[in-house]
């Protein structure tokens, strides 16, 4: 059992690569049903059927998926349909819609989607849902995905079915249908398909709170009888717990919370590297190694023939800078130039210095985390995970070492080369244990690149920090630096305590405003969109919103520590120099010959804000060339 | 610079540390190296006193080469010379360098001159003659933030002095503020105390130095201290805002980058048979027909699903998103964020503004409540970033640094919900996969047996890079040796990256126990694992794996059609340490990497052992083969730093002559030379010179014993006595 365990989550893990994915979604008449409205405030936002949050869904995935995943496939099955449209590749299943075939994300689809959410009328076409719900199979549409995944010509893709419902009982227990079901579950299961149940729950939040445990109960008898492979994308205990927490939140299934959910499904687990952790020379075992914050893809750019719009490739070509003869790599050597001696060496060589060091991890010793210094950030961390594939039994040592390092606040200092092409590092593991249920699991250990010397620079504190000379009691001359006074601090406290944010850092509150932007605009101008989106900047501070909230503590806060009539000696010099303002005294002191007065960085200033390049490399006599011509007074 | 270490009675001055407000200080160095006959006294490991002058001396011009942009100024004279060649024409006394910005010129000329000469310098001269040069620098105009004089002898040469020489030479000391170092003398702490037994140079050099500045040094800590060719940054220029909370507070501050991966050395392109550069140039060509296509009608696109969304530069521009002005605004104060959310390349510390060296003292105390508030409170700021007007803008977060000697604000960039991915990574220990009681206290222990909390050792912050401690040590090889193979890994940057041999033999039983209790079983991925794929995968841990690495490389190359016969050759005529020439294949077996160093080591060590047996304890060529073997191994194992193991095999190896009667070999053969690595040879090694004697000799106890067990029979020699 043991065994079965580790071996189906591992071949879960090692997947890399590309996904299919079919979203299932239930268009029965209860899904049509807009959710009671018990909160003003949540209905004005939150008012959707639970059908079109599950296109919102479909439709969000493929918006991003077409720039972060191009290469992935998605597909969209409605079941419980009345409409039924024959199809030549399938055939013809009962009460089961193909909305869209399994294909890359494209601009059809989105529009489909997009008029079925923003039109009027767009959904009604599929509002006719089947009205007895005796005839809807879930077998048959679980039949379509079948034939669907087997037709799909990559066979190597990693298939999954998002199915969304709200309906907590299609078929009663024990009846025909419902074994059908089972069976092609089972079939499912044996083509490698995962299942990841999306319930939508208003009706579960506000009066059927037991129905959960129905919903449960209905999918636990497929789970426990037939598979593992049902993941319930949310846990019963975090249902419950929503519940629990009385406030009959609409929020636990809103739009957002179950875009989160499936975003998080999307994210494609890849495996940066496998190493093995030296515990010492003999004893060793291995891990997978993750980085979880790297910097997000911008969208791909690719050259293009102008007149014809076709796609073209770019070429690099090395040539004899003396003879013009194109070079072929054999023929090129690499040199670095050191106190004015050239040292060469041949390319090979240069890599294998590298590969001298080995990879993996290899343990140094253990040191309290209190100890570290972590504040001095170098790169992102990495995470680490045990692979029995690399070491059986790696799982055991790792979680017990994992476990009596976070019980005692200690992590393990090693030495870690990552990849042929990196450095040794020495790293510090900090172990990491997330019980929270709101957030994805997470068990391992974070891997903290520490900085060596050279990376740290030296200052000299003294001249960084004002400080006057003071006797202590040992009556020695010390340095005493210059601090804040205790009614200062306590201003400064009302500031922060007033500005004190109620919820902490997470990154997925921070959308990225400018990547964002990128992604609306490429969108709007490929779908061919009149008004594109504006993306609202979060890490905008709300200036009027914090001087409100402040009132009058910044004012005391300023009182106390800045003199009256305090004039900081920083004055922003860029914007003083390309203040428009400028321009006339500019053009004006060209004309009448004394330009040259000027400082630079007005002249320079000037130039930028009329649209000269390459402003920054010029020296003063080229910016009055530029200004004069500019201004044809040549 | 200091020499650090034992040298407790020199005065490192203060004088001489470089002025860090002054532009580019260099610092003045004289090197004398005494080459006189002398020299030719065999140290350790056959090199002769005037070799291991020679590597200090190239050491110390390498670091001079690769620290401080190569502006220091470094002299070398030769005492002892067989040429005379100085403006004050002193006897064998040359002038080999005089004092010019350091090269490898000067390295090279080193390596090429420097040895035992059959004369004899006197040293005080070689000194005047240091002086002298330093003199005419100086009143040339240079100006250097410290000067010394590195003098490296034993004081075994003769040498003429008076008061009056020693007075003008002390004069002349301090009025450059230069400071005189001896190198390699016999000087030690007991000497010290101890007047009467130095020899008259000694006494001479050392009320020198105390009346001037300077220090003694043995050559191991010499070599410590030049031995790294890497150096610290120095601060740079700050970012200059305002730090804002709405529109009503704003302190203005400077922000300095305290960390962030430190630049390689660039390596640029050229042709292998030539000079000439190469110049590189960009093409277009059609996807299918591989035509050329005009700069000029090139377009950059998106790509949308199958759309192509063409794109000129001023349209993006026009719709792309705009960061503002450049600024650094807080958005909210919150919990402190845990250190794997810290994204971007590396921190700034926040001080209050500084212009043209004045801290504005206002902002200083305004940064100072703010910091103070954070701190009592708990809380961090989130705050926008932006380095310059309309540049990339970032999220980040200010923590409160307190220290006595400062204080600031950390920033430390976040990442946006785009760059994280919230893999999930179920429970590790669940309760059917559950250590047991056994296993967690194992790791305890191991916990407490490595445990670095009082250990300076491993502090990233004071280690040197050790790849580009590699990389610079194989740029000085390849200039002093063009035509070698590239230089192993030297035992002095391995250190870096190993644990420390005496914690993990403290921690032997417990890893060993470990061991028992955690079954673990090397997979076939890990073996089978081809090279290719490996690229990002883990290196072979056997032998075995080894091999078939080696064969997958082999399989490459003869795929490349570009194969080097030598190198197979030699592959496959050894693959074992064999009786007939075991140092040849000993070391043909290290260079080819087919097995790992300790499988190699395993087979050198039995097959000593055979010849021992074969000879009998006393056939002498045997016996012979068996010394050199030692001598092969134990080398090999100095230069890996390898100390450890070869230490652990020399008791064992004891043991075993005991026990076979090998002791005549023991006595005859194993001179100091051979026994355990001691300290002197290899810094990782924890065995001192007195250990290493005393473990030399067989006891007499056992030897009694060894008589015993030679009779066999005890009851019938106690019968004879």
């Amino acid at each position: 059992m043991e065994d079965r365990d580790a071996l189906e989550e591992e071949t879960y893990d090692a997947y890399d690569g590309r996904d299919a994915i079919i979203f299932l979604i239930d268009a029965s008449v209860p899904m049509f049903k807009r959710p009671p409205v018990d909160d003003i405030d949540a209905a004005q936002t939150e008012n959707d059927c639970p059908f079109v949050l599950a296109i919102k869904c479909a439709y969000n995935t493929l918006c991003s998926k077409i720039f972060t995943d191009p290469n992935d496939s998605v597909a969209i099955v409605l079941f419980g349909t009345k409409k039924t449209a024959p199809n030549d590749k399938y055939g013809v299943y009962t009460n089961t819609f193909l909305l869209q075939d399994l294909k890359n994300p494209d601009c059809e689809p989105i529009t489909q989607l997009d008029d079925m959410l923003n039109k009027d009328g767009g959904m009604d076409e599929y509002m006719y849902a089947e009205s007895n719900p005796q005839s809807i199979s879930l077998a048959d549409s679980l039949w379509l995905c079948s034939s669907i995944f087997s037709k799909h010509k990559s066979k190597t893709d990693k298939k999954q079915i998002f199915l969304f419902t709200n309906n907590d009982e299609p078929h009663s227990k024990f009846s025909a249908k419902q074994k059908q079901a089972e069976r092609r579950i089972g079939d499912l299961q044996d083509g490698g398909v995962s299942i990841f149940l999306f319930p939508i729950g208003e009706e579960f939040n506000t009066t059927k709170v037991y129905q959960v445990g129905i919903l449960f109960l209905f999918y636990l008898i497929v789970t426990v009888t037939m598979l593992n492979h049902v993941f319930i994308a949310m846990s019963h205990q975090e249902l419950l717990e929503s519940n629990d927490k009385g406030g009959i939140l609409p929020g636990s299934m809103t739009t957002d919370e179950l875009l989160l959910k499936i975003c998080r499904k999307c994210q494609k687990k890849r495996t940066f590297a496998s190493l093995v952790f030296n515990l010492d020379s003999n004893t060793k075992f291995g891990v997978r190694l993750y980085n979880l914050i790297r910097p997000a893809a911008q969208p791909k750019r690719v050259p293009l023939d102008k007149r014809t719009n076709e796609p073209v490739k770019s070429v690099t070509t090395k040539f004899n800078a003396e003879t013009a003869e194109t070079l072929l790599p054999s023929e090129l050597i690499k040199y670095t130039t050191v106190c004015d001696e050239k040292i060469r060496l041949d390319k090979n060589d240069l890599a294998s210095l590298k590969s001298k060091f080995p990879s993996g991890f290899t343990l140094l010793g253990f040191k309290p985390i209190g100890k570290l210094k972590l504040h001095l950030h170098l790169s992102p961390a990495s995470f680490i995970y045990p692979d029995e594939d690399l070491v059986k039994g790696s799982r055991m040592i790792f979680g017990a070492l994992m476990h009596r390092c976070k019980a005692r606040g200690f992590a393990p200092l090693c030495v870690l080369k990552m990849t042929a092409a990196m450095k040794p590092r020495i790293v510090a593991l900090l172990p990491h244990e997330e019980h929270d249920p709101n957030q994805a699991p997470l068990f391992g250990f974070h891997v903290i690149i520490l900085p060596f010397r050279n990376d740290v620079r030296k200052f000299n504190y003294n001249e960084l920090v004002e400080s006057t000379t003071v006797l202590n009691d040992e009556r020695k001359f010390v340095q005493q630096i210059w601090k804040a006074d205790p009614n200062q601090i306590d201003a400064a406290k009302a500031v922060v305590k007033k500005l004190t944010s109620k919820v902490g850092y997470t990154p997925s509150d921070y959308l990225d405003p400018a990547l964002r932007t990128k992604w609306n605009t490429l969108e709007g101008m490929a779908l061919g969109r009149e008004n594109i989106e504006s993306v609202e900047d979060l890490v905008m501070p709300d200036i009027d919103a914090i001087d409100n909230r402040l009132g009058q503590r910044s004012t005391t806060f300023n009182d106390l520590v800045f003199p009256l009539g305090y004039q900081s000696q920083y004055v922003p010099s860029a914007s003083k120099a390309k203040d428009p303002k400028n321009e006339a005294a500019v053009e004006e002191a060209a004309k009448n010959g004394w330009v040259d007065k000027m400082t630079v960085d007005v002249l320079k200033g000037y130039l930028s804000n009329q649209g000269i390049k390459g402003v920054a490399k010029m020296k003063k006599a080229e910016c009055v060339e530029k200004i004069k011509l500019h201004l044809n007074l040549k | 610079m200091s020499y650090s270490k034992n040298s407790n009675w020199s005065q490192p001055g203060t004088s001489h540390r470089p002025n860090s407000k002054a532009i580019k200080p260099k610092n003045g160095y004289v090197l004398i190296a005494d080459i006189g006959s002398p020299t030719s006294r065999i140290l350790h490991r056959d090199r002769t006193y005037a070799q291991q002058i020679k590597e200090c001396l190239i050491a110390f011009i390498q670091q001079k080469i690769f620290i401080n942009n190569a502006i220091d100024d470094v002299a070398v004279i030769l005492s002892g010379s067989d040429k005379t060649q100085n403006s004050l024409d002193y006897k064998n006394i040359q002038v080999l360098k005089n004092m010019e910005k350091v090269s490898w010129e000067t390295a090279k000329l080193v390596n090429e001159t420097v040895q035992t000469k059959n004369c004899e310098g006197d040293w005080m001269d070689a000194l005047g003659v240091a002086l002298d040069l330093i003199h005419r620098k100086v009143k040339a105009g240079n100006v250097y933030s410290s000067i010394q004089i590195i003098f490296f002898t034993a004081f075994e040469s003769p040498f003429k002095t008076s008061e009056r020489t020693q007075k003008a030479y002390i004069s002349a000391l301090l009025a450059e503020h230069t400071s005189l170092f001896i190198v390699g003398s016999n000087i030690n702490q007991e000497i010290l105390e101890n007047e009467e037994k130095m020899s008259k140079g000694e006494l001479t050099a050392c009320q020198l130095i105390r009346e001037a500045n300077g220090g003694i040094y043995s050559f191991g800590d010499f070599s410590a201290d030049v031995v790294n060719c890497t150096e610290q940054p120095k601060i740079g220029s700050p970012f200059n805002v305002t730090l804002d909370i709405g529109s009503k507070i704003q302190i203005p501050i400077s922000a300095y980058i305290k960390t962030k991966k430190s630049d390689s050395l660039k390596w640029s392109e050229e042709i292998s048979t030539g000079e000439a550069l190469v110049d590189k140039e960009r093409t277009y060509q059609k996807e299918q027909s591989n035509a050329i296509i005009d700069k000029q009608d090139v377009l950059t696109a998106f790509k949308y699903g199958s759309r192509i969304i063409p794109i000129t530069v001023e349209d993006e521009k026009q719709w792309s998103y705009k960061s503002g002005n450049k600024c650094l605004s807080v958005l909210a104060f919150v919990d402190p964020i845990p250190p794997q959310f810290g994204s971007g390349t590396g921190t700034r510390f926040i001080f209050s503004h500084r212009k043209s060296g004045v801290v504005d003292r206002n902002s200083q105390i305004a940064l100072s409540a703010l910091i103070n508030a954070m701190a009592e409170t708990g809380k961090v700021a989130l705050v926008r970033y932006v380095y310059a007007n309309n540049c990339r803008m970032a999220l980040g977060v200010l923590s409160p640094r307190i220290k006595f000697k400062y204080e600031c604000l950390v920033f430390h960039e976040l990442p946006f919900a785009d760059d994280w991915r919230q893999y999930e990574f179920p429970p590790i220990i669940t309760p059917k996969s559950q250590p047991s009681h056994e296993q967690m206290e194992a790791i305890d222990q191991l916990i407490d047996k490595l445990d670095l909390t009082n250990d300076e050792a491993f502090d990233s912050t004071k280690m040197s890079d050790p790849y580009e401690e590699y990389v610079r040590h194989v740029i000085g090889f390849k200039v002093l040796n063009p035509e070698d193979p590239l230089p192993e890994i030297p035992p002095h940057i391995k250190m870096y990256l190993q644990p420390s041999p005496s914690l993990m033999e403290g921690a032997k039983d417990v890893l060993e126990r470990i061991r028992q209790l955690f079954p673990l079983q090397t997979t076939g991925k890990l073996k089978i694992n081809d090279f290719e794929a490996s690229k990002r995968e883990a290196i072979p841990a056997t032998a075995e794996e080894m091999e078939r690495e080696i064969q997958n490389k082999k399989s490459r190359l003869d795929v490349g059609g570009d194969v080097d016969l030598g190198f197979i050759l030699g592959m496959n005529s050894v693959d074992k340490v064999g009786t007939t020439n075991p140092v040849k294949d000993f070391s043909l077996l290290l260079q080819s990497g087919k097995k790992s160093v300790e499988e190699i080591y395993d087979e050198m060590s039995k097959v000593i052992l055979e010849l021992l047996e074969d000879s009998g304890g006393t056939n002498a060529p045997l016996m012979v083969k068996a010394k050199n073997c030692i001598e092969a191994y134990r080398e090999h194992s100095v230069a890996e730093g390898r100390v450890a193991y070869f230490n652990r095999w020399m008791k064992q190896f004891k043991e075993q002559v005991i026990s076979n009667y090998f002791t005549d070999f023991w006595q005859k053969y194993l001179t100091e030379s051979l026994g355990l690595i001691t300290k002197d040879e290899c810094p990782s090694s924890d065995v001192d010179k007195h250990q290493a004697e005393t473990f030399l000799r067989l006891p007499k106890q056992q030897q009694v014993n060894e008589i015993d067990s030679v009779d066999e029979d005890e009851e019938l020699l106690n019968l004879i006595d």
